[in-house]
């Protein structure tokens, strides 16, 4: 027997009966659900007067929104965008004040938006010259696919991997309005990436520094399973916690997001997802979301081991919180440029930089004998691996400690 | 039943704070001795296998310090322990049992018992923060039993206990070394006097004297002022008062 559930559970609750746990809680309960609302608050201006509140404009555009669900992308539906576009007059500095935008172009504002990204063309007098034709604008897309491939520096293996990904989605693909996704993939999971960050380096740092600050390390190592198992029941406790937190903030958040914004949606495709049009991954914008906050769970467990066996080697809370943030400041200010590939690919796999759309579905893979592995399958083998050999190194220093001075 | 102390030392960088100790110890009491800064406190963490020797061995019944098997035995009370303030004494007794690889049915039995003994059983379910020193140390001692320790390591296990749990904790003591090797350490000359049925002395890491102490060696506390210069000392501030 080796009481390794007793000793969880009473490590879990050492946790758990710190204040400081449920104040950093609810306080990223807080944010999340601020991040939540922020968009749909408050007014819109123009000309210092108001103009409307955040809260209708979203009302009208996600009815029009919804108006357009379970349409195909085709032609019909690009000749109708456009002629609803060609009577917005360009000669005003703003369109969008227009009537007939209002009344006409702002039903197909979404679809709009898709061919703005596709063709990459912002300027709205080209944009009314383009003559819609369907199969010209799934060609731009792939045209600017390859263009953004050559930015990533991507090798030739990688392009034809993607471009043989890309063939594998049909063309033309439906919209279906997917604005509780949308909002879930394109700043849901950063923010609360950041939170559970935060929430982990601040409560798992003091797991195990706070027995030696407490001198209960001289009653547990003198334990017959002090030296083993508890290490381990610590380790279990501490990282189950960061991924309860992470479950429980993901679960607020979709629960949020879906009574606000809609649940529908799961089907889309990610090329219609404004966040991710250039990713070329094959699954849906559901499915992306699910895998999205699947991976933010694993690298709460990931980032909690770490802290943990970090905290343990340097036998203070206050230098591993300290480093921790470093780290998370570093990865939000910090960028490598995309020339030095391997660099900029390993400092976007840091966990800050990695909980971002942009980065759990990257172009970048890894290329091993011809195949190559994209960083959604990469990246949580590798923080496992990384996690288990950290484990490990500091089992070793958990077991050497020695109790003295005082 | 035998504990064997083979030319124990303990060196920081340019001190050393136990110099090449050997004993052996068999069932019963033993009182360790010693000024402030002696070595006594690390001898004891040297026992309890939370400080590494620098040189000789520490070994059970043929078990050596390292391993699971003689933390098993193992009962310690540090000097200065640190507690979880959330916890209940019930709580933190079945958590340190559960360390000593005690099983849960055996842990509950045993808590229980040991806070009646230690007549903390009315606040077994209360927060120890609410808890007063002497409780505190009540509870300490009672976490040090509960694996029916056959090594028993007590460090001023007498510290913040009043007068009347001084007395009944030294019965208890007497009552433990008739099955186990009990090595207690504390200032107060006269706890070792009363339980100890050996002495054991140390002065600047080493061990000075070893042995019975009766009367015919004369008074206990006496012979440890001496060897400490403790007399002298006094005697002189006692010149200095003016009568």
């Amino acid at each position: 027997m080796n009481h390794f559930g007793t000793i969880y559970r009473y490590e879990v609750k050492k946790i758990l009966n710190k204040k400081l746990t449920w104040i950093v809680f609810l306080s990223c309960v807080l944010c999340a659900g601020m991040f939540a609302a922020a968009d749909l608050t408050g007014n819109y201006y123009v000309d210092g007067e108001v103009f409307d509140t955040h809260y209708h404009m979203f009302q009208v555009d996600q009815e029009y929104r919804m108006a357009l669900s379970g349409k195909m992308l085709d032609q019909k539906l690009l000749e109708e965008m456009s002629e609803a576009y060609g009577k917005v007059p360009t000669t005003v500095e703003r369109y969008t004040l227009t009537d007939e935008y209002q009344t006409y172009a702002r039903p197909y504002s979404e679809i709009f938006n898709i061919v703005r990204l596709w063709t990459q063309q912002w300027d709205i007098d080209e944009l009314k010259a383009w003559i819609p034709d369907e199969e010209a604008l799934y060609a731009s897309r792939i045209e600017n696919l390859e263009k953004e491939w050559q930015n990533l520096r991507l090798s030739d293996v990688e392009k034809e991997f993607w471009r043989e990904k890309e063939t594998q989605t049909d063309t033309p693909v439906r919209y279906l309005c997917h604005d509780g996704y949308s909002k879930l993939i394109s700043n849901g999971i950063n923010t609360l990436g950041l939170l559970v960050l935060l929430f982990v380096s601040i409560c798992m740092a003091s797991v195990f520094t706070e027995e030696h600050t407490r001198r209960t390390d001289q009653l547990i190592l003198s334990g017959a399973k002090g030296k083993s198992v508890v290490y381990w029941a610590k380790l279990a406790a501490g990282t189950s916690m960061s991924a309860a937190c992470a479950a429980l903030l993901s679960i607020f958040v979709f629960v949020l997001v879906f009574v606000v914004y809609g649940a529908e949606g799961f089907q889309v495709s990610l090329w219609l997802c404004l966040y991710l049009w250039a990713s070329s991954c094959t699954m849906s914008l559901g499915q992306a979301c699910l895998i999205a906050y699947g991976i933010l769970i694993l690298t709460a467990v990931f980032v909690g081991g770490l802290v943990l066996v970090l905290s343990e080697i340097l036998h203070n809370n206050i230098a591993t919180l300290s480093v921790c943030v470093g780290m998370i400041i570093a990865g939000m200010v910090g960028k490598v440029p995309y020339q030095y590939r391997v660099l900029a690919q390993f400092w976007d796999w840091l966990p800050v930089r990695f909980l971002n759309a942009e980065h759990i579905f990257d172009a970048r893979t890894i290329s091993v004998f011809g195949y190559c592995f994209v960083s959604w399958k990469v990246v949580p083998v590798l923080y496992i691996l990384v996690g288990v050999a950290a484990a490990i190194a500091g089992k070793n220093v958990y077991r050497n400690y020695q109790v003295s001075g005082r | 039943m035998k504990l064997v102390i083979d030319r124990v030392s303990k060196q920081y960088q340019n001190r050393i704070a136990v110099d090449r100790i050997s004993v052996n110890l068999h069932q019963g009491v033993y009182g360790l001795l010693g000024a402030n800064g002696a070595g006594k406190t690390t001898l004891m963490r040297m026992l309890c296998g939370i400080l590494k020797p620098t040189g000789g061995t520490i070994a059970f019944d043929g078990i050596d310090v390292s391993e699971e098997a003689y933390r098993a035995i193992l009962g310690y009370l540090p000097q200065d322990f640190g507690y979880y303030p959330e916890f209940s004494a019930m709580d933190f007794l079945l958590y340190l049992a559960a360390l000593k690889g005690i099983p849960k049915v055996q842990a509950k039995r045993k808590a229980k018992e040991l806070l009646e003994l230690v007549s903390l059983q009315d606040v077994s379910r209360k927060k120890i923060k609410t808890f007063s020193g002497g409780m505190k140390q009540r509870i300490g001692i009672a976490q040090a039993l509960l694996n029916d320790p056959k090594l028993l390591i007590l460090d001023e296990p007498t510290a913040g206990l009043d007068p009347k749990e001084r007395v009944r904790f030294r019965k208890l003591i007497e009552s433990l070394g008739k099955d186990s090797i009990v090595l207690l350490s504390t200032h107060i000359v006269s706890d070792i006097e009363h339980i100890a049925d050996e002495v054991l002395m140390m002065k600047e890491g080493q061990l000075i004297y070893q042995g019975k102490w009766d009367d015919e060696k004369g008074d206990l506390e006496e012979f440890y002022l001496t060897q400490f210069g403790e007399e002298n000392a006094y005697e002189s501030f006692r010149d200095d008062i003016p009568l």
